[in-house]
C-alpha cells in the first residue's frame, strides 16, 4: 500500500540520473519550440518543408565535402561553397550547441543538490512527467 | 561521466536533436525571409519550392538570402536562447 513515501528501489534510481535528466530536459524544451513552429501558417506550409529537404540534400553534400577536404588538409573549417549556395556547417559547431544545452541542464540539475536519489525523482517527476503535469492544472 | 564521454554515448543528442535543430532554424530564416516579401514574391517563393527545380531553387536563395550564414547564426542563437528558457522552466 502507498503510504506516502516514494520507493527507493535501486531500479528507480538507475533510471534517472543526471545526464539523462538532462538529456531529457534538452529534447523537451526542443520539443516545445518545434510545437510553437508548427503552429505557425509560414513555417509549417508545404514550400518551408520542401526547402528544407532541399537545403538539407546541400548540407549532406557539403558536410561530405567538408570531412573529406578536412580530412585532407588536417584542419578545421566552418564555411564550404556548395553549388553557389554558401552552407553555414553545423558539424562543429552543433557539438559546441549541444554540449552549451546539457550543461546548462546540467548546472540547473546540480542547483537542486547532489542530486541523492530523492532529488533525482523529484526532478524527473516533475519536469519530465506528462500525467504529473497534467494533474497539477 | 564528462559531457563529450557523454554525448559519443548518447545517439538521440548525437544525430536527431542536430537535424531538429537544423530544421528550427531554416523554418525561422524562410519566414522572416518570406515576410519581408512583396504579393509576387511570396507567390514566387511558394512556386519556387513546390516545384523540383535547382536551378531555381538555388537563384531565390542566391537573390532573397544573399545574407544566409548570418541569417543562419542569428536564428541559431534565438532558438539556443528559446531552449534554455525552456530548459529553465522545467526545473
Amino acid at each position: 500500500m502507498f503510504n506516502g513515501e516514494r520507493p527507493r528501489s535501486e531500479n528507480l534510481e538507475s533510471e534517472i540520473n543526471p545526464e539523462q535528466a538532462a538529456e531529457r530536459a534538452v529534447n523537451m524544451a526542443t520539443a516545445t519550440v518545434e510545437s510553437r513552429d508548427a503552429e505557425d501558417p509560414v513555417i509549417s506550409s508545404e514550400w518551408v518543408k520542401n526547402f528544407k529537404a532541399w537545403i538539407k540534400e546541400h548540407r549532406e553534400q557539403a558536410e561530405q565535402k567538408y570531412t573529406e577536404w578536412a580530412e585532407k588538409h588536417k584542419k578545421t573549417a566552418n564555411l564550404v561553397r556548395d553549388s553557389g549556395t554558401t552552407i553555414f556547417l553545423g558539424a562543429v559547431g552543433y557539438v559546441k550547441f549541444k554540449l552549451a544545452l546539457f550543461n546548462f541542464a546540467m548546472k540547473l540539475i546540480q542547483k537542486r543538490g547532489g542530486m541523492t536519489f530523492g532529488e533525482g525523482y523529484e526532478i524527473g517527476k516533475d519536469a519530465f512527467s506528462f500525467e504529473s503535469k497534467k494533474d497539477k492544472k | 561521466m564528462t559531457p563529450n564521454k557523454f554525448f559519443k554515448k548518447s545517439p538521440v543528442l548525437e544525430s536527431d536533436l542536430d537535424s531538429r535543430i537544423f530544421d528550427l532554424v531554416i523554418g525561422r530564416i524562410l519566414k522572416k525571409i518570406y515576410l519581408g516579401l512583396d504579393g509576387k514574391e511570396k507567390e514566387g517563393a511558394v512556386k519556387t519550392f513546390l516545384f523540383n527545380d535547382n536551378k531555381k531553387r538555388e537563384a531565390f536563395v542566391k537573390k532573397y538570402i544573399p545574407n544566409f550564414k548570418k541569417l543562419f547564426e542569428e536564428e541559431t542563437k534565438k532558438i539556443e536562447e528559446e531552449i534554455e528558457a525552456e530548459i529553465e522552466k522545467q526545473f
